[in-house]
C-alpha cells in the first residue's frame, strides 16, 4: 500500500509534466489539425533555456530558490515562446493547403533540425543542475518503507495546476480564447466574423510553447539534468497523453497526462523498469486502434 | 494624384524598416539562448561562455536581408528556380537512356577493381548502396502507397537480428538466411500493419513510430535472446558460393583466394560484399519497377491519390495497404540481413528512430515515388560527411531544414516527375481527336 | 417511357432512413430504379439526395430500411454488404459531386485501376505478371483494350496518356464516367454530373446518358440541379424535400406538380406579394458595386463577368437555381474563392485581395449558407465572437437588441448552439452577424430547411433590421416569392451570369423567373 502510494505520487509528478506538454499537442491539433512533431523539441528547448537561465541568474547572485524559479519560468516562457512562433511561421504556415502529409513531414524535419541545432551549439553531453530545492515531507511510514513527497514534487504539481488553471481561464473567458475556439470549430467562418486567423494560430503555438517551457523547467528541477535528446521520448509520451484524453480536448490532455504518468510509474514500479517506455507506446497503439477519439474526444465523421 | 508617389514612398520605407526591425528583434530573441550563451562545464560546474559578436552579426544580417527582400518583392518572390528538365522528370528516350544505364552499371561493376578503390572507398560505396536499397524499399510504402512509416527501421532490425540469431545459434549461412530474414520482416510487417492500417495518415505515422521504438526497446532489454545493449557479435560472413574469404580455410578446405590463385587480401571480402549489396539493390529496383506496372502498384498510387474513390471502385484499402507495408518491410529485412553480415556485429544502437528519420529524409528529399531521386539523396547523405568534419556535424541539421524547405518549395521532392506505368498507343486514335472544350 | 427490358434487375429502396446525430437526413424513403432507364433524384439543397446516394453505394450504413437489387436470380441486400463489395457483388458504380479522379495518374491508368479485380485474378495473375508470363500480358492487353474503348466512346482516347488532373473540367467529368463504366455496372449513380459544365457540354452529357441506357442497357441514377438535363434525359423523376419523397413520376407529371413548384419556388402566399415594397426609392449611393467579376474554384469558373450593385439602405435579393453561383458570389467578397478578375468596391474602396477579417472590419457581415454557428459554444458566446471587432462596452446593448429581435435566443443564452433547432440556429447566425455592427449584411438562404412559421418570423426580422437599423441587405434565396416580397430589387442568376435584374415587383410578375429555377419547365410550357 505504501509502495503504491509512493508510485502514485511519482506518477502524478510525471503526469503533470506530460500533461503540460500534451496541451501543446492538443491545442495545435484542435486548431490546425496537424501533429506538431517538433513540440517535443520545444519542450527540450524550454528545459535548456531554464538551465542556462539558472546559470545566468547565478552570475547575478540570484540563488534564492522561489525567486530564481519564478524568474526562470518567465525567461523560459519568453524564449521558448519565440521558438514556438518561429516554428509555425517557418515550417507550417506556408504549408496550409498543401497535401495532407506535408505538415507532418515538415514537422519531422523541424524536429531533426532543432535537435541538432541544440546539440551543435551546446554539445551532446548531459548537462546537470545542482539541486536547487531539497527536502520534503514524509507522509507516513509503513514498516521500513517511507512514503515521501519531496518539496520539488509539491512545487511541480502546484505549478502545473496553476498553469493549467490559467490556460483554462484563458480559453474559456478571454477574447483570445474565444477566437481560438472559434477557429477550431470553423476557421473560415471565424475569418468572416473578423478574427485574424493567422494571428490566432500563431498565438496558439506560442501558448503551447510557453506551457512546454514550464514543463521543461520542471523537468530540469526534478531530474537535475538535461540533454538535447530528451524531447523525443517526452514528446511521444505527451502525444500519447493527448490522444488518450481525446485529441483536441484541453481537459482531456490534462487527464491523459496524469494517466500516462501513473501508467508509467506503476508499470515501472510493479512490472518492469526496463519496459516502462513500452507501456506508454502500447497505450498509444491501443488507444489509436481501439478508440481513436480518446476519453473526452469527439467522433470524427468522414465526409464523402 | 500627382503627389501620390511622394506620399507613398516614405510610408513604404517605414513599413520595410518596421518589418526588418521585427525580424531583427526576433532573431535577437531566438539567437540569445543557444548561439549567444553556451553552457560550458569545462571548469566543473555550469560555467557560461558568451558569444555576443555572433548574435550581433546575425541580427545585422537578418535586418539587412529583410530590407533587401522587401525591395525585391518580398519572401514570396524568393524561391529557388529549378531547372525545367527536373520538373517534368528526367525522361530520356531509349537510345540515350540505354547507353546511360549501361554506363552506370558498368561503372558500378568496375568500381572495386579500380586502383583508387581502397578498403575505405569500397566501404563507403557499400553503405551508400544500403541506404539506396532502404530508400527504395521505403519508397513503396511512402512514395507509392502514401503511408508515412516512421518505424521502418524496425524491419531493418528484424532482418538483421534474424540473421544474427540464425547464424550464431544454428550456424545458418548468409544465403539461406537472406530469404528467411525477408520473410521474418514481411511477417512482422503484416502483424503490425493489420490492426493499424485503417488509421488516418498522421495517426498511422505515430503508431509506426511507436512500433519501431517498442522493437528497439525489446532488443535492448531481452538480453537472453538479443544480447541486450551488447548486441550479437560473431555473425557469419557471406561466403563466395561456399568458399570463405580467409588466408586459410578452417577445416582445410579451399578458400576464395586459393581457388582463383590470388594472393590473399582482405579487400576480396569487401569487394564481394559490395557486389552482394549491388545485386540486392538492383534486385530491389527491378522488383519495385515491376510492381509499379502491375495492378497492385497502380492500386497503391490510386490509394495515395484518393482512398474514397478507390472504395467506390471496389478496391479493399486494407488489403492493398497491407501488401505495400509488408513488401516494404521485406525489402528492409533483406537490407538488414546484409547489414548484419557486413558488420559481423549488431546492436540496438544501429536501429534508433534517427535511422528511420534518415531513410525517410532520403525518400522525401529525393522525391516520393521517384527512384533516381533516392539515389541522389542517398549519395548526398553518405557523401556530405566526406567533404570534411564540419559537414559531418552539420549533416542532420542540413537534412532537417532541407525537409522543411522541400515541403514548402517542392513537395514532390527534388525530382518530382512521375512517368506513367503504362502508355497507350495513340496512333489509332489520332484521327478522331476529341473536341476540346474552349 | 423508353423500352423496358423485361425482367431486368431492379434497384429498390424501401423505408430508407438515415440519421446523423439528431438530424434525420432521410425519412422513410421509397423508390426504385430499372436498368435501361434514367431515374433522376431532384430536390432543393439539403433535401438528402447525396445522402441517399451514399447509402445506395455503401458509403453510409442506413439507420433503417433496406436497399435491394434483384432479378430472376434472386435479390441481394446492398445495405448489408461491406463498402468495397458493392461494386463486385451488386455491380453498382458511382461518380462524385466533386470529381474524385486519381489526379496524378493518366486517364488510362485511372481506367485500369477500375479493372483491378479482373487484372489481379486473386493475386495469382499478378504473380505471373511479376515474372513476365504471357497469361498476365494477355489479360493486361484486354484491359487496355476495354479502357481505350471507353475512352474513345467518351471522346478521350487522344488524351489517354495525359494526367487526369491536367484535363479540362468537362473532360474530367467524362473520364469519371468512363472509369465507372469499366466496372461493368448494372447501375450507374451520377452525382451532379453537369455541375460546372457549359450548356453545350451539358447537352453532350445528356446524349451520352441516353446512349448508356438505350445501347448498353444499364440503369442510370442521376442527381442533378440542371433541370434542362433532368427533363430531357429522365424516364422517371423522384423529388425529395426535407428527406422525404414529395413526388414521383415522368418529367411531364413532375413539371405540373404544384408540390414540386412550391418546394422550389416557395409558397406563393398572396400576403407576401401584397407587401412588396414600392419600387422606386430616391436614388442612393452605391454601397457595394461589383463589375465584371469572374471567380471560380480551381478549373471551374462559376461567375462570369458579373455586374451587381447594392445601394445604401436597400434590400437586394439574388435569385437563381442551385449552382447558379449565388453563394459563390457572397463568398468571393471574402476572398474565398478569390476573384480572378473584375472589380469589387465597398464603400468606395476596393476589397479584392483583402483577407476575410479585413473585409469584416470594413463592415460586411455574413450569415452564410448552413448557418455555420459555432456548435460547441453557447448562444451568448456566439454573440461574443460576433462582437469580436466591436467595442466591448457596447456589447450588452447590442446583445439586448438581438434578444429583442429574437426573444427565443434570450431564453437559450446559456445553451450550446449545436443543440438548438434549425430555426434557432438561423436566428443566431443573423444575430451574430448583427453583433458585428455591419453596414452590409449578407444572408445566404435563411429560409433553408425551416418551417413556414419560422420563415415568416425570420423574414419579418430581416425587414425590421433593414427598416429600423438602416442596414443594407443582400439576400440570397431559393424561396423567390418570399424574397421578392421584402426586397427592393432583385437579380436572377443563371450559370454565373445575371439574366434578369430589376425592381422586385417587376420580377415577381415575370414568368421567366420560374424558368430560371425549373429551366426545363419554362422551356416546355
Amino acid at each position: 500500500m505504501a509502495y503504491f502510494l509512493q508510485q502514485t505520487i511519482n506518477g502524478l509528478t510525471l503526469g503533470s509534466i506530460y500533461g503540460l506538454i500534451a496541451l501543446g499537442y492538443t491545442m495545435v491539433y484542435g486548431i490546425v489539425g496537424m501533429i506538431n512533431f517538433a513540440h517535443g523539441e520545444i519542450y527540450m528547448i524550454g528545459a535548456f533555456v531554464s538551465l542556462i537561465a539558472f546559470a545566468v541568474l547565478g552570475l547575478f547572485g540570484i540563488t534564492w530558490a522561489p525567486l530564481a524559479i519564478v524568474l526562470v519560468l518567465l525567461i523560459a516562457i519568453v524564449f521558448t515562446g519565440a521558438f514556438g512562433w518561429a516554428v509555425e511561421r517557418i515550417a507550417y504556415r506556408p504549408l496550409r493547403g498543401s497535401f495532407h502529409l506535408a505538415p507532418l513531414i515538415s514537422a519531422i524535419g523541424m524536429s531533426i533540425f532543432l535537435q541538432n541545432y541544440v546539440q551543435l551549439l551546446q554539445g551532446a553531453r548531459l548537462r546537470t543542475l545542482p539541486a536547487l530545492v531539497s527536502g520534503g515531507v514524509t507522509l507516513f511510514r509503513e514498516n521500513d518503507f517511507e512514503v515521501r513527497i519531496s518539496t520539488i514534487q509539491i512545487a511541480i504539481i502546484l505549478l502545473a495546476g496553476v498553469l493549467m488553471a490559467a490556460l483554462t481561464f484563458l480559453i474559456e473567458h478571454t477574447r483570445l480564447g474565444r477566437s481560438q475556439r472559434a477557429c477550431e470549430q470553423d476557421m473560415g467562418m471565424a475569418g468572416m466574423i473578423g478574427i485574424n486567423v493567422d494571428r490566432t494560430i500563431s498565438l496558439t503555438f506560442v501558448i503551447g510553447a510557453a506551457l512546454a517551457a514550464g514543463a521543461g523547467l520542471m523537468v530540469t528541477l526534478y531530474y537535475g539534468s538535461v540533454d538535447f535528446f530528451i524531447g523525443f521520448l517526452a514528446g511521444v509520451k505527451a502525444f500519447t497523453a493527448a490522444v488518450l484524453g481525446g485529441i483536441g480536448s484541453i481537459p482531456g490532455a490534462m487527464l491523459g497526462g496524469i494517466l500516462i504518468g501513473l501508467v508509467e510509474a506503476y508499470w515501472g514500479g510493479y512490472v518492469s523498469g526496463a519496459y516502462k517506455d513500452v507501456s506508454v507506446f502500447a497505450v498509444l497503439i491501443l488507444v489509436l486502434t481501439v478508440m481513436p477519439t480518446g476519453l473526452l474526444g469527439k467522433p470524427h465523421i468522414q465526409k464523402v | 494624384m500627382a503627389s501620390g508617389p511622394s506620399l507613398e514612398t516614405p510610408a513604404r520605407d517605414h513599413k520595410a524598416l518596421r518589418n526588418a526591425g521585427l525580424a531583427a528583434l526576433l532573431t535577437l530573441v531566438l539567437s540569445i539562448p543557444f548561439i549567444g550563451i553556451r553552457l560550458d562545464d569545462s571548469q566543473g560546474s555550469n560555467g557560461l561562455a558568451f558569444r555576443p559578436q555572433w548574435v550581433a552579426g546575425l541580427v545585422v544580417v537578418v535586418f539587412v536581408a529583410r530590407l533587401v527582400l522587401d525591395q525585391t518583392g518580398g519572401l514570396a518572390a524568393w524561391r529557388p528556380r529549378f531547372p525545367t528538365g527536373l520538373k517534368r522528370g528526367l525522361r530520356l528516350e531509349p537510345p540515350v537512356s540505354t547507353i546511360l544505364i549501361a554506363l552506370v552499371l558498368g561503372l558500378a561493376f568496375a568500381f572495386p577493381l579500380a586502383p583508387f578503390a581502397s578498403r575505405y572507398e569500397i566501404g563507403l560505396a557499400t553503405s551508400f548502396l544500403i541506404y539506396v536499397m532502404l530508400g527504395w524499399g521505403l519508397n513503396i510504402v511512402v512514395g507509392l502507397a502514401g503511408l508515412l512509416d516512421l518505424g521502418y527501421v524496425a524491419f531493418y532490425a528484424a532482418g538483421a537480428y534474424t540473421f544474427g540469431l540464425l547464424s550464431t545459434h544454428f550456424g545458418i549461412g548468409f544465403w539461406l538466411a537472406l530469404p528467411l530474414s525477408g520473410l521474418a520482416a514481411a511477417t512482422l510487417g503484416m502483424l503490425l500493419g493489420f490492426p493499424v492500417l485503417r488509421l488516418r495518415g498522421d495517426y498511422l505515422a505515430i503508431v509506426t513510430l511507436g512500433f519501431g521504438e517498442i522493437i528497439r526497446i525489446i532488443l535492448l532489454n531481452w538480453s537472453d535472446l538479443t544480447g541486450g545493449p551488447n548486441g550479437i557479435s560473431g555473425i557469419g560472413r557471406p561466403s563466395f558460393f561456399g568458399l570463405p574469404f580467409a588466408a586459410t580455410a578452417p577445416n582445410g578446405g579451399t578458400t576464395f583466394s586459393k581457388l582463383f590463385g590470388l594472393p590473399f587480401s582482405p579487400l576480396h571480402r569487401l569487394a564481394w560484399l559490395y557486389y552482394v549489396i549491388l545485386a540486392l539493390a538492383l534486385l530491389t529496383l527491378a522488383f519495385t519497377s515491376r510492381l509499379r506496372r502491375l495492378p497492385i502498384g497502380r492500386a497503391w498510387e490510386a490509394l495515395r491519390e484518393d482512398e474514397i474513390a478507390c472504395q467506390a471502385l471496389g478496391l479493399n484499402p486494407t488489403v492493398i495497404k497491407l501488401t505495400a507495408f509488408s513488401l516494404g518491410a521485406m525489402l528492409g529485412g533483406l537490407a538488414g540481413c546484409f547489414f548484419a553480415a557486413k558488420q559481423g556485429f549488431i546492436s540496438p544502437e544501429s536501429f534508433t528512430f534517427s535511422e528511420s528519420a534518415i531513410i525517410l529524409a532520403i525518400v522525401v528529399l529525393g522525391g516520393m515515388g521517384n527512384q533516381l531521386g533516392v539515389v541522389i539523396a542517398a549519395a548526398v547523405l553518405v557523401g556530405l560527411p566526406e567533404l570534411g568534419r564540419s559537414f559531418a556535424e552539420y549533416r542532420m541539421l542540413v537534412f532537417g531544414m532541407a525537409m522543411v524547405l522541400i515541403m514548402i518549395w517542392r513537395p514532390g521532392g527534388l525530382i518530382s516527375g512521375r512517368s506513367p506505368s503504362i502508355r497507350a498507343d495513340l496512333s489509332r486514335f489520332k484521327a478522331t481527336g476529341p473536341e476540346v472544350a474552349p | 417511357m423508353s423500352a423496358m427490358i423485361a425482367g431486368g434487375p431492379v434497384l429498390a429502396v424501401r423505408g430508407l432512413s438515415m440519421r446523423f446525430g439528431g438530424i434525420l437526413a432521410i425519412d422513410n424513403l421509397d423508390f426504385s430504379a430499372k436498368t435501361g432507364e434514367v431515374t433522376a433524384v431532384i430536390g432543393p439543397n439539403g433535401a438528402g439526395k447525396t445522402t441517399a446516394f451514399n447509402c445506395v453505394t455503401g458509403f453510409y450504413k442506413p439507420t433503417g430500411g433496406e436497399i435491394t437489387i434483384g432479378d430472376e436470380a434472386g435479390t441481394l441486400r446492398i445495405d448489408r454488404l461491406p463498402g468495397h463489395k458493392i461494386v463486385s457483388r451488386a455491380r453498382i458504380a458511382r461518380t462524385f459531386q466533386n470529381i474524385r479522379l486519381f489526379a496524378g495518374m493518366t486517364a488510362l491508368e485511372n481506367l485500369l485501376v477500375a479493372q483491378h479485380q479482373a487484372l489481379s485474378g486473386g493475386g495469382l495473375l499478378q504473380l505471373q505478371g511479376l515474372v513476365g508470363l504471357p497469361a498476365y500480358r494477355a489479360a493486361e492487353q484486354a484491359a487496355v483494350e476495354k479502357a481505350m474503348g471507353w475512352l474513345d466512346r467518351m471522346g478521350l482516347a487522344a488524351r489517354a496518356n495525359d494526367e487526369a488532373g491536367t484535363l479540362p473540367y468537362g473532360l474530367q467529368r467524362r473520364l469519371e464516367i468512363a472509369r465507372a463504366m469499366c466496372l461493368d455496372p448494372r447501375f450507374l449513380c451520377l452525382d451532379e454530373p453537369a455541375a460546372g459544365l457549359n450548356p453545350r457540354e451539358s447537352a453532350g452529357l445528356g446524349a451520352d446518358l441516353r446512349r448508356l441506357t438505350e445501347e448498353d442497357g444499364i440503369g442510370v441514377l442521376l442527381i442533378e440541379h440542371d433541370m434542362s438535363v433532368v427533363m430531357n434525359v429522365s424516364d422517371k423523376i423522384v423529388v425529395l424535400d426535407y428527406g422525404r419523397k414529395i413526388a414521383e413520376g415522368t418529367p411531364r407529371e413532375i413539371r405540373d406538380n404544384p408540390k414540386v413548384i412550391a418546394a422550389y419556388l416557395g409558397e406563393a402566399s398572396g400576403e407576401a406579394a401584397a407587401r412588396a415594397k414600392p419600387t422606386e426609392r430616391p436614388p442612393a449611393r452605391a454601397l457595394l458595386d461589383i463589375k465584371r467579376l469572374n471567380a471560380g474554384y480551381g478549373k471551374v469558373e462559376v461567375l462570369h463577368d458579373l455586374d451587381l450593385t447594392v445601394n445604401q439602405g436597400e434590400i437586394v435579393t439574388l435569385l437563381g437555381a442551385n449552382g447558379a453561383g449565388k453563394s459563390t458570389l457572397l463568398r468571393s467578397l471574402f476572398g474565398k474563392p478569390r476573384p480572378s478578375s473584375g472589380e469589387v468596391m465597398f464603400g468606395g474602396r476596393s476589397i479584392i485581395g483583402l483577407p476575410a477579417h479585413e473585409v469584416a472590419r470594413l463592415g460586411i457581415a455574413h450569415a452564410p449558407e448552413g448557418r455555420r454557428i459555432m456548435p460547441k459554444m453557447t448562444v451568448l458566446e456566439n454573440l461574443q465572437i460576433g462582437a469580436h471587432l466591436s467595442d466591448p462596452r457596447a456589447f450588452q446593448a447590442d446583445a439586448d437588441k438581438v434578444f429583442a429581435l429574437f426573444p427565443r435566443l434570450a431564453e437559450r443564452r446559456k445553451q450550446r448552439a449545436g443543440t438548438m433547432s434549425g430555426g434557432e440556429q438561423q436566428m443566431l447566425a443573423i444575430g451574430r452577424a448583427l453583433m458585428q455592427r455591419p453596414s452590409l449584411l449578407l444572408l445566404d438562404e435563411p429560409s433553408l430547411g425551416l418551417a413556414p412559421l419560422v420563415i415568416k418570423l425570420i423574414f419579418d426580422a430581416i425587414r425590421d433590421i433593414n427598416e429600423t437599423d438602416g442596414i443594407t441587405i443582400l439576400l440570397v434565396e431559393q424561396n423567390a416569392t418570399q424574397a421578392l416580397g421584402i426586397a427592393d430589387r432583385g437579380y436572377v442568376l443563371q450559370t454565373g451570369r445575371v439574366v434578369h435584374a430589376g425592381p422586385a415587383s417587376t420580377l415577381l410578375d415575370m414568368p421567366e423567373i420560374r424558368g430560371a429555377y425549373l429551366e426545363g419547365l419554362g422551356a416546355a410550357t
